[in-house]
Parts: C-alpha cells; structure tokens; sequence
C-alpha cells in the first residue's frame, strides 16, 4: 500500500502537470485519422508557438489568442470552406527550442495532418522549421519571426507576415538620420533576432556612409542584470540608445538604464512593439513617457473588415485591444483558409502556388496580404507591414495616441 | 513482585535469508541492570535496534512498562523514556558540549527549557566536563565523547530504560570508572533500568546482577557472570564451534 | 586605470556584483538547508522564488501598497513556508516513511515534476503579461554607482533575512534540532526528536528563504512566470562552488559569484556574464570537488 501511496502521487502529479502544460489543442477536438478525408472533415491548421521556457510564453500566448479568434471568424463569418467544411487548430509548444520546433511541426503535419503551419515568434526556432518544412513541403507561415534567413534561403513553403530586420534596421537608420544622432548604443541580446539586427545596423550604416559610431553591448536573453553592459554603454556617451532585447530584458534594460541615469538623459529606442502592451505603464509608471518605439500599424490606418472583427471580439474577450502578435496570428489563420478556399484543395504545392497569387488575400490591414515570388532576398514570400516609430509623450497614453515620428512602408 | 520495565516476546529479525535474531524473549524488571553478551556477530546490536525503532522487527513484540512499542518511531520511544546510546558515539560533532545535552530535551517533554539548561550543566559538573562545555564536540577525545554520550541520556527527565551498546570500548580507565558511576548512581537515585553490552567483563562483574547470552541470535542462557561463563555451551559458542 | 580598466568603472562593478551577489546567496541558501536536514536537492526551488514574487505583488497591489513593501514581506515569507510545508506533508514525506529508510530518487522525481507542474500552472493561469508591485523608494548612489531604491532595499533585506536564519539556527530550539538532524538524521530521532515534523518545518523555511529572494526582488526583476529561472541556475551553480549542504558555503559562493560575474564583464565582457559562474563551477570541480565548504559524504 505504502509503494502504491508513492508511485500514485507521482503519477498523478505528472498527468496533472502534462495537463496543465499549455500544449493541449484548444477550441475544437482533434481530427480523426482517417485516410480518405470525408467531405465533411475538419480542415486543421497548424499552431506552432512557445508556450513554456526557455520561449517567450507571453508571445506564444497572444498568438494564440488570435489564432483562436481567426478560427471563429472561419467557421461563423467565411462559414467555413470548401462548401462550408469547419477549419481547427492544433496547438504544439515549440519552448523557444529549435529542436522541440522542428519536432512540433512534425507532429502537426503527420499527426494531425495539418495543411499549413503558422504561430512562430522565435526567428532561431522558425529557421530549423523552415528546414524540415523544405524537405516535407506544408507551408509556414511566420507569425513573428524577424529574421533574414526565414525566407531569405527561398524556400517554396517558408512564408511570412511580419518585417524583416533588414528593413526594421533601415527603418530606424532613416529616423536616426532625420533626428542627427551620430553615437549609437546598441545593446542587444544574443539571439538570431539580437545578433542579426546589430549586423544589420552596422552594414547598412557603413553602406550609406552615414558617419556612424557604435558601441555594442550584448547580452544573454536569460541576463537578469543589465547593468554591466549600460554602464559601459553610459561610459561611451551615446546620443541614443537601442533596446534590443525581447520579453523582459526589453524592460529590465529600460529600468536599470534609468536607474544608472543613463535615461532619459540619453533618448532609448525599442526596437519592437512591446510598449504597446497594456501592461507598458503598469510596469514603467514613472519612466515608460519618453520612450520612442516601433510598431506595425498606425491608428490612422484604417483596419479591413477582418481586422475591425478582430478588434471588437478581442477587446470583448480580453478586455484590451489586440496586441500585434494576436493580429498577424489571425490574419495567417484567415489567409490559410481564404488560400484553402480558393485553390479547391488542401495539398501543399497546390496551397503554395495559390498563396503566391499576386492578387493577395483578406489580412487585418486594409492593404491585402500578398508573398512575392520573385521578392530579392528575405522580401521572397514576405508581407510587411509598415513600420512606424512613435513615442510615448504622457503618462498612460494609450498608444494610438502616441507622437508619430515617422513611418515607414515597403514599396 | 517487581515491576517489569522491558519485556520482548519473540522478537525476530530476519535479513532476507538471514536470521540476525531469532525468537528472543526477555525479561529485564524494573530497577535492573542486565548484562548482555555474546561473541561478534551474535545479533546484540540488531537486537537493540529492534528496541529502539531503528529496524522493524520481521515478528514478535517489544513492551516497554507494559505497553507495545511496535511501529512507535524511534522518536516516540524515546519520548516514552527508552534512549540508547550507539557504539561509535552518535554525537553532533560540530555543536558544543552543551549544545549535544541540550538537544536531549526533545525527549524529555516535560519540564522548561531553562531546567533542561541547569540540568545539563549539573551533568557536565558530576562528570567533568565543565571546563569543555564550549568546545565542539569533535574536540573530545574517544573517551570523553563516550562519557558525553552516556550523559545525553540522563538529561532526560522521563528516563525509563537506556541500552547502553558496547559504552567502554576503547576508552581509558579513569573515564570508565567515571562512567560506572554515573550508571550506578542514576540506577539508584531514579530507579533507571539498564540493559548493558560490553565486552568488558570486569565492568559486566561490577555493574551486572544478571547476565543474557547472545549467540548466534538467540538467546543461549541467563544467569549471573559466573553461571553463565562456566556453562560449557557458552565456551562453545565463544570459541565458534556451533550451538546446536 | 587596473589592468586597462577604469577604477571607478572596475568599483561600481564590483559593488553591483556584491549586491546582487547577497541575493543569489539567498536563492542558493534555502537548497542547501533543505539538503543539509532532508539530504534531498529540491529541484523546484526557482518556483517558491516566483511563487515568493506572485505573493508579493498581488500583497501590495490589492492591498497593502508600494510603501508597505516591508509589512507584506513576512506575510510572503510566512504564506509560502505554509506552502511549502503542505507540499512536504503531501508530496514527499511519503517517500521518507517506513522507518528510517530514505528513497531519494523519488524525492528527486517528485520536485522535478513539481517543476514543471507550477510553472506550467502559472504560465496558463497568469497569461502573458508581466507585473511588478512597484516602488516609491528614490534612486541612491553607493560608492559612485547609482543604485535603484528597491535594488538597495532588496539587498538590505535580503542581508537582514539571513541573518535572521542565522539566529534561528543558532540560538532557537528549532534552530539546535535542524543543526543536529543535519549532522545525523539517526541520532537526532533517538534524542527524541519528531523527524517528520522536523522535515516539513526545515522544508518550509528553505523555499521561504527563495520566497523571500523572489519578493524583495520583485520590484527590481519583474514578476512573471518565469522568473524563477534566475534560482534555478545560479542557485545550482552556487551550491557546487559553495558546498552542497554547508550554509557558509551557499554565503560566500553567493557573493563569489556575484564577484565572478561582475569582474568577468568589467575586464572581458558583458555579453559572458552568465558564463563567468560556469567558469568558477568548472574550476571547484576541478581543484575541491565537493566544493569550497563542502565535506566528504560519510555513508550514514
């Protein structure tokens, strides 16, 4: 009894834990795994995101959230497809773990027998998929992944639908122009994401001969003290820092660079979207006015009939307006489907040349989703939105209503 | 009739296909202080961790003062007044002198923790050992820490019945005496009941009415000293032909 | 200028790598306390840190605000040794009944799947937004580097906390038992002391120590589900350099490390900073295996 009492409590607590992994498929059951598909089958797309450390769960979870809401919009607004067949998601934890991705998307494609895959914010983890995705051949549709090598290697089934660093580093290389900064501070983590965009900036600054000077501080992405490298960033007196980091680095480094007076005396730049979370100023009460930061759509820009949809289920449902990781997710769940719709069928090469359709498809942004063939380098398959640099001007300003600096759109 | 202070009613522990005791009943009365003897090997430290909870017993029942001490962890029967002490001196080396007394005051239950502090410092006076009562215990040699450890039990208000196993090995002969003394002023002054194993026969002479003979993990015969060392069966078993 | 680096740069460092180094010896202490009397490593230690942080901002925000930080303190500490004393009783003092018998592999399982269990947990039932409780306390300057109110505050109260357990440990009752159940679990219940009772309170105090960690820093580090992480490795890390067991050794391999980070980013670089610990790690390994404090395991 005593041997049964132990091994029953261990037992018990790893099914409560694996049940309680975020890992389980949400919002429909599981297709079956029939051979011939019915007429009347499920259609189920792929959601591969990280869920759990060493990923970024925060990100993973806003993914999420909108991949779900795109699933709703299939099956009650696009009423389904194929002669009104029902669209669901399958969810696998990448945990921001290169390997755990490329085995999660074998899962989806094999197991459950998903006709595309989307839902990837880590750009190291989006790399090794898209490597098993050429031998396999289901298209991936990259959520968040900023990387260049995504979809610079060209391919067939690498997509996305987010900027690429190349262009965020020309981007801000405009605006540090226009506003006469001349020392740059780039403090940024070691990942894919860090280590390209500080190559990025280096290369396109001495392509332009723009006279640049850097100093550049990098850290490891579990750093819970950025200290070190501010102060050495503080030493080199820069007219502008870059914030390189994602997930809690971006704010402890504006909170520690605070703390050593190294802002706001210096002006800091973001270098994604972050700030635009609701939490911005609940975590930045005092130091989060000023800061000047990226993000992917104006509030002047109108929304298509899709993203308005979006907005007001998300707002209802989560009681804040959607961040952009939720937006693109629903966007890449709306695109499988209007794809799988217009090309009659769910094989992949047939999924693929449809998706290349230069007359696009309904996204969130008025502007329709499209993914050049013949874009050069990483811009092949790519959609990007515009990247806007606003800043933060008051306390609790929601971001809509931040300053515009400048904006930025691929031609 | 003397009361009985701890009785065993055919205790067996066996290793697998090892028998380490076999079927032991004894009776120890109240007051008493039994020897316990035995060549090597012959299951008398098994048999004292059976009595303080150390080991489980394969069968049979160990009664303290009349009640079972079956499934009572070693903790409880020293909170019912049952303490050992270990033959390689179990002491907490890097605690003081004092510190190894005091902790003996979980057993006690009763009485404040400031009598437990005057009690150990009355103890370490009747011992000599004021002088050392800062030092850590690792700083003792062998004998002072048997001596140590011998008084940890007495700090013990509820004190009962101590085994004490194998106490004066390798320790000098002016701390035995010491410690003899101990034994026998503590066994008249508060009625403590020993059970005893050693080697030492002149101190089993000194300190022993009565005599237990182990071997092989059975009980072989009792009796006082002489009886027991004459018996030819117990030559026997010390000079390792077999008991049958 | 030492060795190329500028003095003032070199001091603001090194009393960064102190100050933080202070904290990392909490993270590490309620480990190897909980080793020293249970001889089992619990693995899931970087959870009571988030679980200690979670506490302590929901304590201020909803209730006690920002500037009674110190009054929701020993309410954290005291909420997660209930925790953790309830999670001991339930989980693994079944492993250690029976007896004296010990089965330490399972003890093992049990907190590594308790890893996974609260983190999971937290990671679904928090969602993806950060918190922290906040802090009124103003900017100081120690030495020459500037040092945030509730970075000070949190090494202040951390050195506060153990010497705290410093007292328990030498001159409570409490205290005398967890030191002699430490040197011998055998002879410490033959002194009648209640082992099982001893294990749950000794388990409780360890994960409130990393509770305490986790709530003093909360302001500083952010409170989010994986915060723990931080515990986890350095932790580890300094259990190795310290000692597993010896409570000086958690003491000094704290600030050592801390030291190590700090000096290894001034005169190498930044970017390494959390390599430096695993360079102090492979070099204990090498010259003292069980580590600085550390002793040979005697069998029983």
């Amino acid at each position: 009894m005593k041997t049964m009492g132990r091994v029953g409590v261990a037992a018990a607590l790893l099914v409560v834990s694996a049940a309680c992994t975020p890992n389980s498929g949400v919002g429909a059951p599981t297709s079956s795994t029939g051979t011939a598909a019915a007429s009347t089958d499920p259609i189920t797309i792929g959601l591969l995101t990280p869920l759990s450390p060493p990923g970024d769960p925060a990100a993973g979870q806003l993914i999420q959230r909108g991949a779900e809401l795109g699933v709703v919009y299939v099956n009650t607004v696009m009423k389904g497809v194929l002669n009104g067949r029902q669209v669901q998601l399958a969810v696998e934890d990448d945990a921001g773990t290169p390997a755990t991705g490329a085995v999660g998307y074998r899962r989806l494609v094999t197991e459950k027998k998903a006709v595309a895959v989307t839902g990837q914010f880590h750009s190291s983890v989006n790399i090794a998929v898209n490597e098993v995705a050429n031998e396999v051949g289901v298209p991936v549709i990259s959520t968040q992944g900023s990387a260049a090598d995504i979809t610079a290697k060209h391919y067939p089934a690498a997509f996305r639908t987010h900027v690429i660093d190349p262009f965020r580093a020309s981007s801000w290389l405009s605006w540090i122009q226009q506003k006469g900064y001349k020392k740059i501070a780039l403090i940024a983590e070691t990942s894919d994401y860090g280590v390209g965009l500080v190559n990025e900036t280096k290369a396109q600054a001495a392509a332009g001969n723009m006279g640049l000077t850097f100093d550049i501080e990098q850290f490891d992405h579990a750093s819970t003290d950025l200290t070190p490298q501010l102060l050495k960033a503080k030493a080199f007196g820069p007219d502008l820092v870059i914030n390189i980091g994602v997930g809690a680095p971006a704010d402890l480094m504006l909170d520690q660079a605070n703390t050593i007076g190294l802002y706001p005396a210096v002006p800091m730049l973001i270098s994604y979207d972050t700030p635009t979370r609701a939490q911005w100023f609940q975590l930045h009460p005092s130091d989060g006015v000023g800061v000047y930061f990226i993000a992917y759509f104006s509030p002047k820009e109108e929304l298509s009939d899709a993203g308005t949809w979006l907005a007001t289920a998300y707002q209802a449902k989560y009681n804040e307006p959607p961040a952009y990781g939720a937006l693109n997710a629903f966007a890449d769940v709306i695109v499988i489907a209007q794809a799988v719709q217009k090309a009659g069928k769910t094989d992949a090469k047939t999924l693929i040349s449809t998706l290349e359709d230069p007359a696009g498809f309904k996204g969130w942004a008025a502007v329709p989703v499209t993914f050049p063939k013949d874009g050069a380098g990483a811009f092949f398959h790519t959609w990007i939105p515009p990247i806007l640099i606003l800043q933060y001007t008051q306390a609790n300003q929601n971001w809509r209503d931040a300053k515009l600096e400048a904006s930025f759109s691929k031609k | 009739m003397v009361a009985t202070m701890l009785e065993t009613i055919g205790l067996t522990k066996r290793f697998g296909g090892l028998f380490a005791n076999t079927d032991i009943n004894l009776v120890i009365a109240q007051g008493e202080i039994r020897g316990l003897i035995g060549p090597n090997g012959a299951g008398k430290t098994t048999f004292i961790n059976l009595l303080t909870g150390v080991e489980e017993p394969s069968s049979g029942d160990i009664q303290l003062g009349g009640s079972t001490l079956l499934r009572q962890a070693p903790y409880a029967r020293a909170r019912r007044g049952l303490l050992r002490t270990f033959q390689i001196p179990k002491l907490f080396r890097n605690m003081t002198v004092f510190e190894n007394l005091l902790i003996q005051h979980f057993a006690s239950g009763d009485g404040t923790q400031r009598d437990a502090r005057l009690r150990a410092d009355g103890l370490l006076d009747m011992a000599g050992l004021t002088r050392l009562r800062d030092s850590p215990a690792s700083h003792l040699s062998g004998g002072q820490q048997a001596l140590l450890q011998l008084l940890g039990g007495f700090m013990v208000e509820g004190l009962r019945c101590y085994l004490l196993d194998e106490p004066f090995a390798g320790v000098n002969p002016i701390v035995k005496e010491t410690m003899v003394e101990l034994i026998q002023r503590h066994n008249r002054s508060r009625g403590i009941t020993f059970l005893l194993v050693s080697h030492e026969m002149s101190v089993i002479r000194q300190l022993c009415s009565s005599v237990t003979v182990l071997a092989e993990g059975k009980v072989l015969i009792e009796g006082t000293l002489d009886e027991v060392t004459a018996n030819a069966q117990v030559i026997d078993a010390y000079l390792g032909k077999t008991w049958s | 200028m030492l060795l190329g680096v500028d003095l003032q740069l070199l001091s603001q460092y090194v009393i960064a790598g102190l100050m933080i180094g202070v904290l990392y010896a909490l993270m590490a202490l309620g480990v190897t306390f909980i080793y020293s009397v249970m001889k089992m490593i619990n693995w899931s230690m970087g959870q009571f840190y988030m679980l200690g942080s979670f506490i302590q901002y929901l304590l201020v925000v909803r209730w006690l605000g920002p500037d009674l930080w110190f009054v929701a303190l020993p309410i954290t500490a005291a909420c997660v040794f209930v925790i953790g004393a309830i999670v001991q009783v339930v989980l693994i003092r079944p492993m250690f009944t029976g007896g004296i018998e010990r089965r330490d592999e399972y003890a093992t399982e049990i907190t590594i799947a308790l890893l996974l269990l609260l983190q999971s947990l937290a990671t679904v039932l928090n969602g993806p937004d950060e918190h922290t409780p906040g802090s009124h306390l103003p900017n100081f300057t120690v030495g020459t580097l500037p040092v945030g109110g509730a970075t000070l505050a949190a090494s202040l109260g951390g050195i506060t906390a153990l010497i705290l357990f410093a007292v328990l440990l030498r001159r409570t009752w409490v205290g005398l038992a967890l030191r002699a159940a430490a040197q011998s679990r055998v002879a410490v219940q033959t002194a009648g002391v209640d082992l099982m009772r001893l294990d749950m309170i000794a388990f409780g105090i360890g994960v409130a120590l990393a509770a305490i960690a986790g709530a003093l820093l909360a302001p500083v580090y952010l409170v989010y589900p994986t915060n723990g992480a931080v515990t986890t490795t350095k932790g580890f890390e300094i259990i190795i350099i310290g000692g597993l067991g010896s409570i000086p050794g958690a003491l000094i391999g704290g600030l050592l490390l801390g030291l190590a980070e700090a000096l290894g980013s001034v005169f190498i670089a930044p970017a390494y900073q959390n390599a430096y610990g695993f360079v102090l790690v492979i070099a204990v390994l090498l010259l003292r295996p069980t580590g600085l404090f550390g002793e040979r395991l005697r069998a029983a």
